[in-house]
């Protein structure tokens, strides 16, 4: 299906020609953004019809296909659900941000990025290939540090952008490690492969390395505990990349990978420990820290990490339940969270502010922005008839049915406990700011213009339509999703009248206790300054950070000192270091082939060169160690003649003399040597050194003269040098005709050193 | 003839990497130009003793030695004239500008 193709590419390619719209549409580029989101709803719409067939799409582009690396893009009912999550909410947001940014703002780069985004979290959820995921999960991480950083002239904004991104990234890399890991165990980067090895992989001995790994990834892009700390720092994006990032999509990344690995991983123990236990973990702590929360966005994003604990604590149950009501949950978060955060954007937008303690009694001046946020706090808290009530009675339910030992009792418990929470906050964010004693906002408060309120309206509607009447998003989202997630055909019937049983006795606890602990916020903000920024692992980012910086300029300082001596040293231990190694390991063999024997003159003019080299190094003064330096010049010449090679006999010694004679010229202006500083110990390394540099390259001619590893391609040269480049001379053919390109270049580098020369004398000296 | 040819480009490399090392910059230099020496001795060798007359096609008998690595060479022993040249004048200039040779202390003349 090309048409997948399409889908994923049109964002990018809007995103590139954003700039240029914007041009032309100024402050209106909102509306072109949104437009290409609506038609890629539209066109994952066309796309639902196949799904419920219960067919997987599939289409690939060929990348590197020897390494197994392809753009597989896949499509079944977990895909299409989140890639429809992704259009339809961009659609929505980016309509909301054509109003709610500033006229004077840069709405090209702004609608720019969002649509990078968008196509980067479109890649993450459509593709079939762990690569091509990877590639596209980086690429979110990329785009909401371009989008967190928006307001670029604060620091904090830089302070939050950069840390969502080397904590999402530094997940992503663990994640890496496990994908390549998982490739070790299924020999397949293909996502319907690997799905399809469950019991290999859960049987492998890698698999708690790979489960923890990609866990990593998924829970630095979910901001689980103890990673949650990023969540907050980033709400100092602008509200429209709250409400889509941070609410609707990219946070979910990670369970969508949880959801998408379910069959390869889940089902062990340490699975459920591990999902659930975090899950459930994340859903306390982030309710307890949203309670006292002071920003109302900080609020809506502890809230976040709480919700996301919840619907992570539900996959991580393993059981079809728990797949069907975290799946559930999932959609209602997405419609109340990110109506949640529009509606607080309204907030901001209209008063100035968004503390809870300079607000209150917004009702009566902002009455639309009261009712959407009110629907969808009731939806959070899970009150009827809203679908929020109806995922959280299926997540008691699903707590219930587990069997074990104290995970039994603990988790109906804790789960009650988190959800009071929510109530708790949901009550604090409805009552503080549109009830109550009014507030001493900034700005004097009036309602939202009607462009900002049609899309919290949309979001914020969809939760009584998912209570009331569920069997719309049951069969055509909802059973696709979980088929998807559990590779098989799963019915749901969802309603929001379950009876009377253990689910609404707890939902009427937590309900009770929401109530109790809300009066209590105030108390609960002063312990948690004390208690909790103790335990919060951005402590031990700061100091990472710092430990990683410091090392890391010791370390170049040390190893880039700007002598040149230094890196000659580093360079000539490897290449020792290399050769020696290498010839220890393959016991290669240092016998030579001696082709001849030595005669007599041979000898005396080899041993000559070995004397005079050794000379230069002895010279008291520059001349005699450049005419030494010549001498050594001249025998190799005549060690070429001695080797066959007359042409290079010749120019050896032409270009010798050449060379002595530059070197005469300039020597007689250079200050005689001064004796050797150096101390005893350097000249003994040095001395060192060059032995074992010596020997290296000694023990590589002997290994390789004459041994002939491989055929040579002289037979051809000597057989084409006459019908082919018409000479005799073979290795002038070779360089002016067989390889002419060769000669070119090597007059090209004479003509720019002769370049460098003439420049170098020809400018007049200034001292 | 082989153990004898190695020696020499051994000690070639050797005495190359040794002069390198030293801060005067005129013994660099000659350093690099050792070094060249053996490497191009080396590229010679490494076709092998397997002829006995020239690449120069003509009557009579004989194996012709390999004339692809002559040939490298050929175009290398013209390169490394050229770096050297450059960087002789490039020493006559810098000792004119700084009044000195010495390579560390070259290093703290920057700016």
């Amino acid at each position: 299906m090309i048409l997948l193709l399409v889908i994923l590419l049109s964002p990018f390619v809007a995103a590139a020609l954003t700039p240029l719209v914007a041009r032309v549409l100024g402050t209106r580029t909102g509306w072109w953004a949104a437009a290409v989101a609506l038609g890629n709803t539209l066109a994952l719409l066309s796309l639902l019809p196949d799904i419920l067939h219960g067919t997987t799409l599939t289409y690939t582009l060929p990348w590197i296909p020897v390494l197994d690396a392809n753009l597989t893009l896949m499509v079944d009912g977990l895909s299409l659900f989140f890639a429809l999550l992704i259009s339809f909410a961009g659609c929505l947001i980016m309509a909301y941000g054509r109003f709610y940014l500033d006229p004077r703002e840069e709405h090209g780069k702004f609608f720019a990025y969002m649509l990078l985004f968008m196509g980067s979290m479109l890649g993450v959820v459509l593709t079939g290939n762990l690569i091509a995921l990877f590639v596209f999960w980086e690429l979110t991480s990329l785009s909401s540090f371009l989008l967190i950083g928006f307001w670029d002239h604060r620091e904090a904004s830089r302070y939050g952008a950069t840390q969502a991104l080397l904590v999402t990234g530094g997940g992503g890399m663990a994640m890496l490690i496990g994908f390549i890991l998982l490739h070790q165990v299924t020999g397949s980067w293909d996502m319907q492969s690997v799905l399809s090895q469950g019991d290999i992989i859960r049987a492998s001995p890698l698999y708690l390395p790979i489960l923890g790994l990609v866990f990593l990834g998924c829970m630095t892009k979910s901001a689980q505990t103890p990673f949650h700390f990023w969540l907050p720092n980033a709400m100092e994006a602008p509200t429209p990349v709250s409400a889509y990032l941070h609410s609707a999509t990219m946070v979910k990344a990670g369970l969508y990978l949880v959801a998408r690995l379910h069959p390869a991983l889940s089902g062990t123990e340490a699975w459920v420990y591990l999902v659930g236990g975090v899950g459930i973990l994340t859903l306390c702590v982030g309710g307890f820290l949203a309670l006292a929360q002071d920003d109302l966005k900080a609020l809506l994003a502890y809230s976040t990490v709480s919700q996301l604990g919840l619907i992570m604590a539900l996959y991580g149950l393993g059981t079809r339940e728990g797949v069907v009501a975290g799946s559930f949950h999932l959609m209602n978060h997405a419609a109340f969270k990110a109506a949640l955060f529009l509606c607080v954007g309204n907030v901001e937008h209209e008063t100035g502010t968004r503390r809870l303690s300079q607000l209150g009694g917004l009702w009566r001046a902002m009455p639309w922005t009261g009712v959407f946020t009110l629907v969808s706090a009731a939806a959070m808290a899970g009150l009827p008839p809203f679908g929020g009530f109806v995922s959280k009675e299926l997540f008691y339910a699903a707590t219930l049915d587990v069997t074990g030992g104290a995970e039994r009792v603990l988790l109906p418990v804790l789960a009650v406990a988190g959800s009071a929470f929510t109530f708790a906050y949901s009550l604090r964010l409805v009552y503080g700011v549109f009830f109550g004693e009014p507030g001493h906002p900034p700005k004097h408060p009036h309602e939202a213009p009607l462009g900002m309120l049609w899309s919290p309206f949309i979001l914020a509607a969809l939760n009584p339509f998912l209570g009331l009447w569920p069997a719309p998003a049951d069969h055509f989202l909802l059973e696709p999703m979980a088929s998807g997630i559990l590779r098989q055909n799963v019915h749901v019937h969802l309603a929001l009248w379950h009876g009377f049983g253990a689910p609404l006795l707890m939902s009427v606890i937590a309900i009770a206790a929401g109530l109790i602990l809300y009066p209590a916020w105030l108390g609960i903000q002063r312990w948690q300054g004390d208690v909790f920024s103790r335990f919060s692992l951005e402590g031990t980012y700061k100091g990472s950070l710092q430990v990683l910086s410091r090392s890391g300029r010791d370390v170049s300082l040390w190893l880039q000192s700007g002598f040149l001596r230094q890196y000659l040293l580093w360079i000539l231990s490897f290449l020792s270091l290399v050769v020696l190694s290498t010839f220890i390991w393959n016991r290669v063999s240092l016998i030579p082939v001696e082709a001849r024997s030595v005669l007599s003159y041979e000898g005396i003019l080899l041993i000559l060169t070995v004397v005079t080299t050794i000379a230069v190094v002895f010279a008291p003064r520059p001349l005699p160690a450049v005419i030494l330096l010549g001498g050594v010049g001249f025998l190799v010449g005549i060690l070429f003649i001695l080797l066959y090679a007359p042409d290079l006999a010749l120019t050896q010694i032409l270009i010798e003399t050449v060379s002595l004679v530059l070197f005469l010229l300039v020597i007689y202006r250079l200050p005689p040597f001064i004796p050797e500083q150096a101390s005893r110990g350097r000249l003994l390394r040095d001395g060192l050194l060059a032995t074992v540099v010596g020997g290296a390259v000694s023990a590589v001619v002997l290994a390789t003269a004459g041994q002939g590893y491989f055929p040579s391609i002289a037979e051809f040269f000597l057989r084409e040098s006459v019908p082919g480049g018409g000479g005799r001379n073979v290795v002038n053919v070779i360089l002016i005709d067989f390889r002419g390109y060769d000669t070119l270049g090597e007059v090209t580098v004479l003509a720019i050193a002769l370049l460098g020369v003439f420049t170098l004398l020809s400018r007049k000296d200034t001292r | 003839m082989t153990t004898l040819l190695a020696v020499t480009i051994g000690v070639l490399f050797g005495t190359g990497a040794f002069l390198v090392l030293r801060r005067n910059a005129l013994k660099v230099i000659i350093g690099l130009s050792l070094i060249s020496h053996g490497a191009n001795l080396l590229l010679v060798t490494s076709g092998g003793f397997a002829g006995n007359r020239p690449p120069i096609i003509g009557p009579g008998g004989g194996v012709y030695v390999d004339p692809l690595p002559q040939a490298l060479v050929l175009t290398a022993i013209v390169i490394s004239f050229g770096v050297t040249a450059f960087l002789v004048v490039l020493l006559y200039r810098l000792y004119q500008r700084t009044g000195t040779v010495d390579m560390d202390q070259i290093r703290r003349l920057r700016g």
